[in-house]
């Protein structure tokens, strides 16, 4: 169960930063909850990305926790109780710095790629 | 963060997840899976539920505030769970930790508040090293204080000082005061400032001046009730006016005065044998006493060369130094740094018992341990875990231990006589530094030894363990070892502590079984000083005792009554008036040197009254008047030195120069030519006990010219001395109703106080090693009783293979006794070695007594058979069936 734990606490350092940019991107287009979340992005992906509750939560509550994201209880579409995320100002302007250097990283490794 | 956002926060983390769920279950179901089967698909899809929240509350970042409520409350579960267990450990930890707080405290403030004064670590007295004599001249003549004084490069200031009681008359009763004679400059010195009025000028402090002094704020309170009018008013010392000047801060206490009063020394006096005064200076701040005491060698050097021949004194004489602090505590510093030898031990006891009890806890409970991290919890967890576990004993323990010390300092205290405390009680507070480090180490107790078994835990394979069985904990050999050393070593220092105070017991117990020379039972004693003004010379002093005595005699329930210059047993540790003197028709210095012995003024029937036998001869009597010729007894160690092969009985001897304070005239006894007419046993005249007897001679009262004023009075009674002081001051009060008479008390209370502060020390010591005790056999039985509770299983298979109860026993009682045996190895080393250091405070027996030394080895062998008797009976009677189907 240690391992296990240590697993998932892995997975989150490896995608930590692309997690938080999903996230914050998947918010741009409106608030949404954990589960909503979740699905949007493996629909997104075309089913490629898969994310784990055990890095989605605590990457949601960290956000939280920067003031990047806000959060409040609301019913569902269906009447479900849920909590809904939306982005804050301060979260548009971490996602715009996100994104920037996502391109950034993207064109260095496409770079050394090129190179190989 | 609070404990109710707190609390919010976690509900709703709970609800986020429970919606998660239900709305993956829906999407499920909308997909056509049956309700359960979506349910449950949900659950699979989101993960551990325990371990998501968990990942969560970290990002929250204060987990450990609540991993900390939960081991604390797991904690204090298992305290309870084992409460024996965990009341030892507490009672141990308070138990070290308060004794060592309460005497550290104690022997702190006797050592550093006995001298409040600034100036205090340049302040010095200065005395005379009498090599032939082996000892120290502490009262210096006036000439001798003025070529001291001259050292300006060694000293800032240089001044003069005794003591000596005055009589306050006025008013109430007549009282005896504690008065010191100082030079303006002594009080100035010690850097303390008159919280009221102003300390003596110059003008003031010399012959003829005004008769002023200067009161302690202890006499302002109780005699003049704080009353700030007393500046300026006078009142009646000695029957003389004098006037007050100024009060002075409390417990400025100098040289022990209740007021001070200018010495008007005469610096004209060339007299160099009058010695009456101590000479107390300030170093300069750039002079260690090393560099003093060698510019004094060069002074005694000059004036032995300069007056040598007239004054033998000064052979090889040597002026040194003598920090105050050894001055005023230096008798009583041997037992202090005893008893804080025997405090640190005993911490130092407490600390191992802690350990062996706590390392035996933790390792009981390696299998809860084992599951536990089977279960997931990470190693950190549990380390912290079992950290926090042993923190809440060692703090429980320790904050008893400082409540502890907080309410039996003031008991002790209060406990000890005052004249045993070099600082005043008020001031004994719990030292903020003992607590301090007491704590510090309970919390570092604590650390230790909960991290101790952890570490040695993780280090271990805990899947191998659990298949062990879990009970199977002979891995343990590092905590076996560990806490046998612990064991071994509370032992060891035991046998220090024990053999420390079973030394002192004895010799304490020699030191009272002691022949004083004298009965001291149902012998009433008191002091006397009659002022100049109203008994002017000899024959007044002389006709006053005599009818002093014949009153007291009068009364019904005195048998005997004399009078002696001299108290015995009192506050003196050194006999201070010596006479020389020559035998007649021998050569005046012989190999011996100058012949000098002590001397005492008596009244007929002195020897009667005191119960002192006489070996030969007579007794003084009425008989040797003024008129008769002169006659002295001599003690027995006089007798025996100076007249080994003959009878002193009938000797003549020539008085030579007469030392130490004069209370009276300035008539010189030199060249008196007196007969021996009697040998008397030797009596016990100072408080140290131990130290041999001087050689002595008495002369009657009657023959002597310049008697003294003040003289002690011992009347023999058939009742409780006590009872008779009413009477007693009542035949005084017929004879002068302005006499007071002072330090009453019966005589054998006066030898009992000269027992107390060995009493108390030895009180105390005996204290400890009864702790010591007690603390190492709870520790072997702890040990031994663990490793029982360990073996259980063992045990059954050896009696269902045969062994009878008997074999069992053995094997475990031999446990113990084996961990007693390399503990008493030890300790007997260690004790050989530290109970030197207790060498000046014994007395008649060896540091080093081997019967002693066996004692203690019996003792603790014994204590520790008892300790492992218990749990062995415990072991006798386990079921081999029961023990065999405990897995």
């Amino acid at each position: 169960m240690k391992e296990m734990k240590g697993r998932y606490q892995n997975r989150i350092e490896l995608l930590q930063g692309t997690l938080d940019l999903l996230i914050l991107q998947t918010l741009q287009w409106g608030m949404q909850h954990g589960y909503g979340i979740s699905v949007a992005i493996r629909a997104r992906s075309g089913e490629i990305l898969q994310v784990d509750t055990g890095s989605l939560y605590p990457a949601l509550h960290r956000l939280e926790k920067q003031k990047w994201i806000a959060s409040e209880w609301k019913n569902s579409e269906n009447n479900q109780r849920a909590k809904y995320y939306r982005l804050t100002a301060r979260g548009k302007k971490q996602l715009v710095r996100e994104l920037s250097r996502w391109e950034q990283l993207q064109g260095a490794i496409a770079g050394v790629l090129k190179v190989e | 963060m609070t404990w109710w956002t707190r609390k919010r926060r976690e509900e709703e983390l709970e609800e986020e997840v429970h919606s998660h769920l239900e709305m993956a279950a829906r999407a499920r179901s909308e997909q056509g899976e049956r309700a359960e089967e979506a349910r449950a698909g949900a659950l699979r899809e989101f993960g551990n539920v325990g371990l998501v929240t968990e990942t969560v509350r970290d990002a929250w970042g204060w987990r450990w505030l609540k991993d900390l409520m939960e081991d604390a409350r797991y904690g204090l579960r298992m305290v309870r769970k084992t409460p024996l267990m965990s009341a030892i450990i507490i009672a141990v930890v308070a138990i070290s930790i308060g004794s060592g707080t309460t005497m550290y405290s104690l022997i702190d403030a006797c050592l550093r508040q006995s001298i409040p004064y600034p100036v205090v670590d340049r302040w010095v007295v200065v005395r005379a090293y009498l090599p032939e004599k082996k000892t120290f001249a502490n009262y210096l003549s006036i000439p001798e204080i003025a070529e001291v004084k001259q050292m300006g490069e060694v000293f800032e200031e240089v001044g003069a000082i005794h003591g000596e009681s005055m009589t306050l008359s006025g008013g109430e009763d007549p009282e005896r005061l504690l008065t010191t004679h100082v030079t303006a400059n002594a009080v100035t010195m010690t850097g303390v400032l008159p919280i009221l009025g102003r300390t003596f000028r110059a003008d003031e402090d010399r012959p003829g001046g005004p008769p002023v002094t200067l009161l302690s704020y202890e006499l302002w309170q109780r005699r003049f009730a704080g009353d700030a009018g007393i500046l300026g008013q006078t009142i009646q010392l000695n029957n003389i006016a004098h006037t007050v000047i100024g009060v002075m801060p409390p417990h400025f206490g100098l040289w022990g005065g209740e007021l001070w009063v200018p010495l008007q020394l005469n610096w004209a006096n060339t007299d160099r044998t009058e010695r009456n005064n101590w000479i107390v200076a300030v170093l300069r701040k750039q002079v260690n006493a090393p560099q003093a005491d060698a510019r004094l060698r060069i002074l005694s050097k000059q004036l032995e060369q300069q007056y040598g021949t007239s004054a033998p004194e000064y052979h090889q004489w040597e002026l040194r130094v003598w920090n105050i602090y050894e001055a005023v505590i230096g008798g009583v510093r041997p037992a202090l740094v005893a008893l804080s030898g025997a405090v640190s031990l005993l911490v130092l006891i407490g600390c191992a018992n802690v350990a062996t009890l706590l390392l035996s806890r933790m390792t009981a409970r390696f299998r809860e341990m084992t599951i536990r991290m089977a279960l997931g919890a990470g190693r950190g967890r549990i380390l912290r875990q079992m950290l926090t576990e042993s923190l809440l004993l060692a703090g429980i323990g320790g904050a008893c231990g400082v409540l502890l010390s907080l309410g039996c300092l003031p008991v002790l205290v209060h406990l000890i006589p005052r004249e045993y405390l070099t600082a005043p009680p008020e001031l004994i507070r719990v030292n903020g530094l003992a607590l301090g480090v007491a704590l510090g180490l309970s919390v570092a107790m604590g650390v230790f030894f909960g991290l101790a078994p952890a570490l040695q835990m993780s280090r271990r394979d805990f899947a191998a363990a659990m298949k062990e069985g879990g009970q199977k904990v002979r891995g343990d050999r590092h905590g076996r070892a560990a806490r046998n050393f612990f064991a071994a070593a509370e032992i060891a220092l035991s046998v220090v502590v024990l053999a420390g105070a079973s030394l002192m017991m004895q010799s304490y117990r020699k030191l009272q079984g002691l022949d004083l020379g004298f009965r001291p039972e149902q012998l009433l004693s008191f002091e006397m000083a009659l002022p100049e003004s109203r008994y002017r010379g000899d024959s007044e002093i002389k006709r006053f005792y005599e009818r002093a005595l014949q009153n007291i005699r009068a009364l019904p329930a005195i048998t005997d009554a004399a009078a002696v210059s001299g108290r015995p047993m009192v506050d003196r540790t050194v006999d201070l008036t010596t006479n020389d003197f020559e035998i007649e028709g021998q050569p005046a210095e012989d190999a011996r040197g100058t012949a000098n012995a002590n001397y005492r003024v008596i009244t007929p029937d002195y020897f009667r009254t005191m119960g002192i036998p006489l070996l030969r001869g007579r007794d003084i009597t009425d008989m040797d008047g003024p008129d008769s010729p002169r006659v002295a007894v001599v003690n027995q160690t006089m007798a025996r030195l100076f007249w080994p092969n003959d009878d002193a009985v009938g000797k003549q001897i020539r008085l030579g120069r007469r030392f130490g304070r004069r209370q009276n005239s300035e008539v010189d006894t030199a060249g008196t030519v007196m007969t021996i007419v009697g040998v008397a046993s030797d009596a016990k005249q100072i408080r140290v006990i131990d130290a041999a007897v001087r050689q002595e001679f008495y002369v009657p009262l009657a023959q002597r010219a310049g008697v003294p004023r003040g003289m002690t009075i011992e009347a023999r009674s058939r009742l409780a001395p006590t009872e008779l002081t009413a009477a007693v001051r009542g035949a005084i009060r017929a004879l002068d109703p302005e006499q007071p008479i002072f330090d009453v008390d019966a005589m054998d209370k006066i030898v009992a106080d000269s027992f107390g502060p060995k009493q108390l020390t030895l009180c105390l010591l005996t204290f400890f090693a009864v702790v010591a005790l007690v603390l190492c056999s709870v520790g072997l039985y702890g040990i031994v009783s663990y490793s029982v509770g360990q073996r259980t299983q063992e045990m059954g298979v050896r009696m269902a293979m045969g062994a009878q109860q008997a074999d069992v026993a053995r094997l475990v009682v031999g446990q113990g006794v084996q961990l007693a045996l390399a503990g008493l190895c030890v300790g007997l080393v260690a004790a050989f070695g530290l109970t030197r250091l207790l060498g000046g405070l014994l007395y008649g027996v060896s540091a080093t007594d081997p019967k002693t030394f066996a004692g203690v080895a019996l003792l603790l062998l014994g204590a520790a058979l008892l300790a492992s008797y218990v749990p062995a009976r415990r072991a006798m009677r386990v079921d081999p069936m029961v023990a065999l189907r405990y897995e």
